[in-house]
């Protein structure tokens, strides 16, 4: 079920009513149920790959809490961490790994017999194995406790408002509240902040995001048809697109779970008001880049290594966050120029003595917009189709050079991007609930005017479903 | 607890107001560019409702014309011949089906002058090939852009939801193919009990030439024929039959003449191809149609077998191409019909 879909505008009230009429103790059979029905209305039996998932991981937990030996725990740890990774690989990984294959065996002149799978990819795997690979994780280094009740853990890694695209949440954070469900109230600041963020969620997925989807797409698809200023505000339009995509996909999973007093994690907080990389993954999916921090690249020594070893740790950070984005070079691409970016950062830095900036100086916006022209450039290799489009892509931009807009692109499309802006730089280190709090009645419900209407008159009409639903 | 209540009511007025001013603003300032954008069918049906007398909805069949006639004028133009002093004012667009003319009916005001409704009825409609094509989805948008039940910024929003169904075209295939499984053909000792065992086994043999070769050419065409043809409308479960009993209840409660038009298939060359098996499925579906809608007091005008192979133009797809001389044809059958209501107007014309 998509957020942006009539099915969802229904299903989300009836358990909101539901919830509430359910007696505390058999809310988590409520939630579950309506969870799976979530999940289900995609592919229903994918159902069983989750289910798979939260036995194996709920009976790990339980033992490694019960086993003393140190040595029994880092193999059931080991066993489940391989489990929930095969999984991942087989769905997500097998064809990729297949392809490379055949490259490699061809360049020997061998036939590579293995046939490729035919499958689709269960939505969200890789926001599953993740939330449930973190528990595991946590549950060994004693930093958490293992659930014993099958039901509550399962509903927290099926929690329908971040089970398909995050954020992807701790034990710590969700589980606990899940167990706090039976002491929820209704109370009218969690339904007003709630429909706060569904309304501006709404807004920036589908006035912004999808309206932005039509030029993306158009470029995308045959670079060599455009100008440089067209590929350019298509390069632009992407970073945005895929911005207000994850962004409002978040704040609609934020918005419904605050609806039952559940409070989810920030996933984004003004990543293109960013200065540097760094910042950047402080404020970019920050549920991923701190799960990288926390169980990748701590365990891997971190920072405090040597340099050639904090050197590669970083690299390899950023190439398996690329690749868990989507199984190609493209991705892995896409995150080791990051990990570069971030690198080279650092060494002029240390070389020239930097201090950071504060955002809204001259210096600070020319730093503000350095990176935004980085990260967008970067961009071109997470959405280009394979190397050959992102190839043309580079290639439009410079052979085909003419500043003249050959796009059209209305004016309605620029008035909603420079509002989206406007509202981010109004909204810096913010959020429109908390800032709609501390406004006075006729000012919120001016905002409120302005987010209906544009929802309701100006979104996307090519239904395009959200990003970050493809890992 | 009252305090609460109020604070709610208060706010759900507020936002019923925001959608009602929505509403208004969209329309004034919105609403044209979206029509010629997403319904542009709709804005051409009210520019001809204003000055029409008889409205002519159709498919192709309206649309098309063979490169080799001399009079291209389209079929509806043939009917108005017979009526010099009545404007049939005709909307048409390839592939709408009953569903987008039941909403353009129900768009048409009041004030119209227009007295007599004719729809097309393609017997292809009702197949389930049509019924999953992938054309049904900007149709099903447009239906929703157009459908006057709702206020006209509600139809935009919807038409922003994913609502519709924007399959793959793998996952619509699928969906064709389960139907085509689970439709029984119900022929008395034939071999194939339904269209995809039939399909698949003509597929596999294939249609042989003079020489005893496979004529790719002709197995594709007769493969077409099958897949298009051989189902057998469900009175109880076909969409369209929905649609065209809604159209029927509509007419008559807005006191409109209907007829429907069931448009002329190339029924030799299904016979042809595939045998009697087909063309009696084709002609027993006309009969249900006939049957059920003479019932409700519609004409049902019967052009399928009207028009020879030979005056089909396209002869590698099933169509409703005709060309100057079958649409003359088709249009004298109809006008024959429509003279039940426009004796006076009516002019002998060829």
């Amino acid at each position: 079920m998509l957020f942006n879909s009539l099915h969802f505008i229904l299903f989300l009230p009836v358990v909101i009513l539901l919830f509430y009429l359910t007696p505390g103790k058999l809310r988590w059979m409520l939630l579950l149920g309506a969870s799976c029905y979530f999940y289900m209305a995609f592919v229903p039996a994918y159902i069983l790959i989750l289910f798979f998932i939260i036995l194996l991981d709920f009976w790990v937990g339980i033992k490694l809490e019960n086993s003393e030996s140190q040595k029994t725990r880092k193999l059931i740890l080991t066993l489940s961490l391989i489990a929930n990774i095969s999984l991942l690989a087989f769905f997500k990984y097998f064809n990729f790994l297949n392809d490379n294959i055949t490259a490699l065996l061809d360049l020997f002149h061998i036939q590579n017999k293995i046939e490729f799978l035919n499958i689709v990819l269960p939505i969200g795997l890789s926001f599953h194995t993740f939330q449930s690979m973190g528990y595991t994780i946590d549950v060994y280094y004693n930093k958490q406790k293992a659930e014993r009740h099958l039901g509550y853990y399962s509903l927290y890694v099926l929690f329908f408002p971040q089970m398909v695209a995050g954020p992807i949440e701790r034990y710590e954070r969700l589980g606990n509240q899940l167990r706090e469900i039976s002491n929820k109230y209704l109370t009218y600041n969690n339904v007003s902040n709630g429909l706060r963020l569904i309304l501006y969620g709404l807004f920036i997925k589908m006035t912004i995001a999808d309206n932005l989807a039509d030029f993306v797409n158009i470029i995308y698809d045959n670079p060599l048809k455009y100008n440089s200023l067209s590929i350019v505000i298509g390069l632009t339009f992407y970073s945005f697109q895929i911005y207000s995509d994850f962004y409002g996909y978040s704040l609609i999973a934020l918005g419904s779970a605050r609806l039952m007093g559940i409070n989810l994690m920030d996933n984004f907080k003004n990543p293109y008001l960013a200065k540097s990389i760094s910042e950047f993954w402080s404020r970019w999916h920050i549920s991923l880049s701190t799960w990288f921090r926390d169980y990748l690249f701590i365990p891997l020594g971190g920072s405090r290594v040597k340099f050639a070893r904090w050197f590669m740790n970083i690299m390899i950070v950023f190439s398996v966050s690329g690749l868990w984005h989507g199984a190609s070079w493209a991705f892995v691409i896409w995150g080791a120029l990051h990990g570069l970016t971030y690198l080279i950062e650092r060494w002029l830095k240390d070389l020239f003595h930097f201090q950071e900036k504060t955002s809204f100086t001259f210096w600070g916006i020319i730093d503000v917009l350095k990176n935004f022209v980085i990260v967008t450039i970067i961009w071109v290799f997470f959405r280009g189709k394979d190397m050959s489009n992102i190839g043309d892509i580079f290639n439009a931009v410079f052979k085909n050079f003419r500043l003249v807009d050959d796009f059209h692109v209305p004016a309605k499309v620029w008035i909603l991007l420079g509002f989206f802006v406007l509202s981010d730089i109004i909204l810096f280190n913010n959020r429109y609930d908390k800032w709609c709090e501390s406004k006075p009645i006729y000012v919120r419900w001016i905002t409120y005017s302005l987010l209906i209407f544009a929802i309701l008159a100006l979104s996307g009409v090519n239904n395009n479903p959200f990003i970050y639903f493809q890992f | 607890m009252y305090k609460i209540l109020l604070k709610i009511l208060i706010r759900l007025i507020l936002v019923f107001a925001i959608g009602l001013v929505c509403n208004f603003v969209y329309i004034k300032f919105f609403y044209n560019e979206d029509l010629i954008k997403h319904g542009d069918i709709l804005d051409d049906f009210n520019n001809v409702i204003k000055e029409t007398d008889i409205i002519y909805l159709a498919e192709s069949s309206n649309l098309a014309n063979s490169p080799d006639d001399k009079d291209k004028r389209k079929l509806s133009e043939f009917i108005n011949d017979y009526f010099p002093s009545l404007k049939i004012g005709r909307v048409n667009k390839g592939a709408i089906h009953a569903k987008t003319f039941l909403y353009l009916l129900k768009n048409i005001p009041d004030t119209a002058k227009i007295n007599t409704v004719i729809v097309t009825m393609n017997l292809r409609s009702f197949g389930a090939g049509w019924i999953n094509s992938k054309l049904e989805t900007p149709l099903m948008k447009m239906n929703e852009f157009i459908n006057p039940d709702f206020p006209k910024v509600v139809n935009r929003f919807v038409l922003s939801l994913t609502t519709f169904n924007n399959i793959s075209e793998e996952n619509r295939l699928k969906l064709v193919k389960k139907q085509w499984k689970k439709d029984k053909l119900a022929i008395p000792n034939f071999k194939y009990n339904s269209v995809y065992e039939w399909d698949k086994a003509l597929f596999k043999t294939g249609i042989l030439d003079a020489n005893g070769n496979r004529d790719d050419a002709k197995t594709n065409l007769t493969l077409h024929y099958i897949k298009n043809y051989a189902f057998r409308i469900d009175t109880l479960t076909n969409p369209r039959i929905k649609d065209f009993d809604e159209i029927s209840e509509l007419c008559k409660s807005k006191g409109w003449n209907l007829v429907y038009n069931i448009v002329a298939e190339n029924i030799e060359k299904a016979e042809q191809l595939c045998g009697k098996e087909l063309s009696d499925i084709m002609k027993e579906n006309r009969y249900l149609l006939v049957k059920r809608y003479n019932k409700n007091g519609v004409i049902v005008v019967d052009n399928l077998e009207l028009v020879r192979d030979e005056l089909f133009y396209d002869k590698d797809f099933p169509t409703e191409h005709y060309n100057e001389e079958g649409r003359r044809i088709v249009a004298r059958n109809v006008a024959m019909r429509l003279k039940e209501f426009y004796n006076e107007s009516f002019t002998e014309k060829y």
